[in-house]
């Protein structure tokens, strides 16, 4: 019988369960789900790969990175506590599904918890990700003069490494736009560079990229902004914003890209920027490799620190 | 010391030579007119053409640990009939070392379409010292 | 003339959450005499486990997914054992603490799993809903809900703070009602009676002979619970404890010792609480293990055996693991024939088969 008084009970008062996905679900702060490394604060030593229990992570010292394999990593934490300079963090996260094992890839040239994902392409499922995974990119040759200092950042006109953003978001060619989106509007940009696994420059994906693949007819873009008539026209619209979301965004970037080296003057990217009506231009170290952004935003910020200083004088 | 009350007590005990195969019967025989239980038959591999046969019993609150000592190839006295829970510790035994009880069918844990033979013996394993002097001259 | 016929019962089988094959000979809904099959799951662990050992704290956490504390439990009781560590009071009954909320969620997760099976389906969703509380507390402890992470030679990995045992014994406070409430239900209600007791008998004589450990043996009067021998923090001065016994050897008995122990559970981790002391939660450990151990813990379903034996380097040299489910499994030969067919269900959930523990 108390079964019965259970039962009734149960039926006039809320589920027990959560309704996900509607509700989101809320980690304890303590769980163990994703590890994270702040390279900045990295300084090669090795503990971390030597203690791994399933070896998921690489480190590769000369290129300066880490990698960590989603799909060995048990999320046991003994990296996090082995590490001497507390570079290695925890975070609370489930893992997302994919389409293939992720290694994520953390490099020194990156914002610090900001990592490329480098997903193992089909045919490589097979072999496991270790060593293997790691470019063989050549060694920075050792007689690039180390001593020299760069020049001192005076005036508007300086070179570009003084003025551009040195920790970069990028993309992959395979990640689709729908990843595109999320970190755009997760970091308030409104562009980024694709980047192979050696950081060479394939080509920007921009929203403007983006809403132009998703638009129709001579509206093109603006086509998405009509309100909603409850016809067909919503459900196409609905169809083509699906497809392009879909996409690798090697499909919608725009390149070649024209980019620029660290010691071009400001002016010269100026004036690229207002001739090609760019937003932004990825500037490029000696070796070719991307080391920099210059956006709108940053020409902003220097004209601005230059008049500051000039009326403080 | 470390450990519960009977591991220390166990510590403490000189340590028994281990005994040949024919004591297996008698002992066993013992432990089941004390009416100990049965907790578990180990098989360790000796990598000398040797195995140890560890036959422990919980008794009186203690546990004991027989200690037999028998060479490949001879087939070993089953307790099957005092004990009916030893069958499954046998037939693995059987199952991953390869060893043989009078009266036991193997095949608990593989199948014999699956082609390993006897995994957890020493010479069976790529990376242990017995197993490449059985490959030969190619490991110097 | 009565024909006799084979029925698989098993290896997929909507009632068994894992696989294990059962050939029921039956007569006319009668059965009378099975045949068990076990092997699917086998994983080669014993072997696995043989090449590092500091690797096999997290491997033998993943020998099973029930039990995972108490695996790692054994595993690290052995390594300390070798190494002659004495570890510090406080992670002994951290230790304490932790088997004895693995050990609810085992046993209410089995209890709902018997309801399941007789088509209870309230009671198993109940059970299970009280089981929730725990797994939510577990994570917040630990980071996981199923494999904690918390063991490692020498101790405990981080130590458990003022918070969080107040978390522990808040939680338990609003789940002892509940618990009540179940209790009431599985002791008293008429469906489940009908369909447990007297089922699937288990004589002493049986139990001992087939050497049957854990809730199996001690509901049919054979009082073996490992944690009298006063490993991890039951030795510790101040924790008292009784086996929980009875004496019919059916399933109702069964079902009856796990719902007391879940009582019994929420004791000892209330006075374990009540011990703690300030004081570091692990000692350093060097070195490779060398010699031999033989460890004992008991798991939710009873006990479960470690022998480990090592020669000083990294590699182990053997590592057997003998789990409860492995000698209580036979017990079904015994248990099984002369019921109906609707009852091998009821029966091979009351022992509360872990196969893969069994198999490994």
């Amino acid at each position: 019988m108390s079964m019965m008084r259970t039962a009734l009970k149960n039926l006039v008062s809320k589920p027990a369960t959560r309704k996900y996905p509607a509700e989101p679900v809320v980690l304890p702060e303590g769980e163990r789900g994703r590890v994270v490394y702040d390279m900045s604060k990295c300084i090669f030593c090795g503990l971390c790969e030597k203690r791994c229990p399933t070896n998921a992570i690489t480190m590769d010292k000369p290129n300066k990175r880490q990698s960590v394999s989603r799909a060995k990593c048990i999320a046991c934490g003994v990296c996090v506590e082995s590490c001497p300079t507390d570079a290695i963090q925890m975070r609370p996260e489930y893992s997302p599904p994919a389409t293939a094992p992720e290694v994520h890839v953390y490099d020194a040239k990156l914002t610090p918890h900001q990592f490329t994902v480098a997903s193992l392409p089909p045919f490589e499922r097979a072999k496991v990700a270790g060593p293997e995974l790691m470019p063989t990119v050549p060694a920075v040759p050792s007689e690039e003069p180390k001593k020299e200092k760069p020049p001192v950042c005076e005036g508007l006109d300086g070179p570009a490494r003084c003025v551009m953003s040195s920790r970069v978001l990028t993309l992959f060619e395979d990640d689709t736009v729908r990843k595109a989106v999320q970190v755009m509007v997760a970091n308030h940009v409104d562009g980024l560079p694709v980047v192979d696994i050696n950081l060479k420059v394939l080509g920007i994906v921009t929203g403007t990229d983006i809403a132009r693949d998703a638009g129709r007819g001579k509206e093109g873009i603006l086509s998405l902004l009509f309100p909603r008539t409850g016809k067909k026209e919503d459900k196409d619209r609905d169809e083509r914003l699906r497809v392009t979301m879909g996409k690798p965004v090697r499909e919608i970037m725009s390149s070649p890209v024209i980019t620029a080296s660290e010691d071009t003057p400001l002016s010269e990217i100026a004036a690229l920027m207002d001739k090609n009506r760019f937003n932004r231009v990825p500037i490029l170290d000696s070796a070719g490799r991307l080391s920099g952004i210059i956006a709108r935003g940053d020409i902003m910020r220097a004209i601005a620190k230059s008049i500051e200083k000039s009326e403080r004088m | 010391m470390t450990g519960t009350a009977e591991q220390q007590a166990a510590s403490a005990r000189p340590k028994p030579a281990p005994m040949p195969a024919s004591e297996i019967r008698p002992k066993v025989m013992k432990m089941s007119r004390a009416s100990a239980q049965l907790v578990a038959i180990v098989a360790v591999d000796l990598a000398d053409g040797n195995f140890e046969l560890i036959y422990s019993f919980f008794s009186r609150s203690e546990l004991i640990n027989l200690r037999f000592t028998v060479p490949d190839g001879v087939e070993i006295d089953s307790i099957s009939d005092m004990f009916p829970g030893a069958v499954n510790f046998e037939r693995e035994i059987i199952d991953l070392f390869g060893l043989r009880f009078k009266g036991i069918p193997g095949w608990l844990m593989l199948t014999p379409e699956s082609g390993i033979v006897a995994p957890l013996r020493k010479s069976s394993n790529p990376s242990t010292p017995a197993s490449r002097e059985k490959q030969g001259a190619n490991h110097g | 003339m009565v024909s006799l016929s084979v029925t698989p019962f098993g290896p997929q089988h909507p009632s068994l959450l894992e696989p294990i094959h059962l050939k029921l000979k039956v007569e006319e809904e009668k059965v009378v005499g099975v045949d068990i099959v076990i092997g699917y799951n086998h994983r080669g662990l014993e072997r696995a486990m043989e090449l590092d050992f500091k690797r096999n704290i997290y491997l033998s956490e993943r020998v099973c997914g029930i039990c995972s504390f108490q695996h790692s439990t054994a595993y690290c009781q052995a390594i300390e054992q070798m190494a002659g560590l004495e570890i510090p009071t406080r992670a002994k009954l951290i230790r304490t603490i932790m088997i004895e909320l693995q050990r609810m969620t085992s046993h209410l997760l089995t209890l709902g799993h018997i309801a399941e099976v007789m088509g209870y389906e309230n009671l198993f969703m109940q059970t299970w809903r009280e089981r929730e509380s725990v797994m939510a507390l577990i994570d917040r402890i630990a980071g996981n809900r199923v494999h904690y992470s918390m063991n490692t030679i020498g101790g405990i990995r981080k130590d458990v703070g003022y918070d969080t045992t107040k978390d522990i014994e808040i939680t338990l406070m609003q789940l002892l009602p509940k618990l009540e409430e179940i209790r009431g239900v599985f002791a008293k209600d008429s469906t489940f009676r009908k369909r447990t007791v007297g089922v699937g008998v288990l004589s002493r004589s049986a139990a001992v002979k087939y050497g049957a450990v854990g809730p199996t043996a001690r509901a049919s009067d054979v009082p073996y619970d490992v944690r009298l021998s006063s490993y991890a923090g039951y030795g510790v001065e101040g924790i008292r404890f009784r086996p929980v016994h009875r004496d019919d050897g059916d399933s109702y008995s069964r079902s009856m010792v796990r719902v007391e122990e879940l009582f019994q559970s929420v004791d000892l981790i209330q006075q374990s609480i009540g011990l703690l002391r300030d004081e570091p939660v692990n000692v350093p450990f060097r070195g490779n293990p060398s010699g031999e151990a033989f460890s004992r813990v008991e798991a939710p379903r009873g006990e479960l055996f470690y022998y480990v034996k090592a020669k000083g380097e990294v590699r182990l040299d053997r590592v057997k693991i003998r789990t409860p489910t492995f000698v209580n499994v036979q017990c079904l030969a015994e248990m099984i024939p002369n019921c109906q067919l609707a009852d091998v269900p009821v029966i091979t959930t009351s022992i509360d088969p872990c196969i893969c523990c069994t198999d490994r």
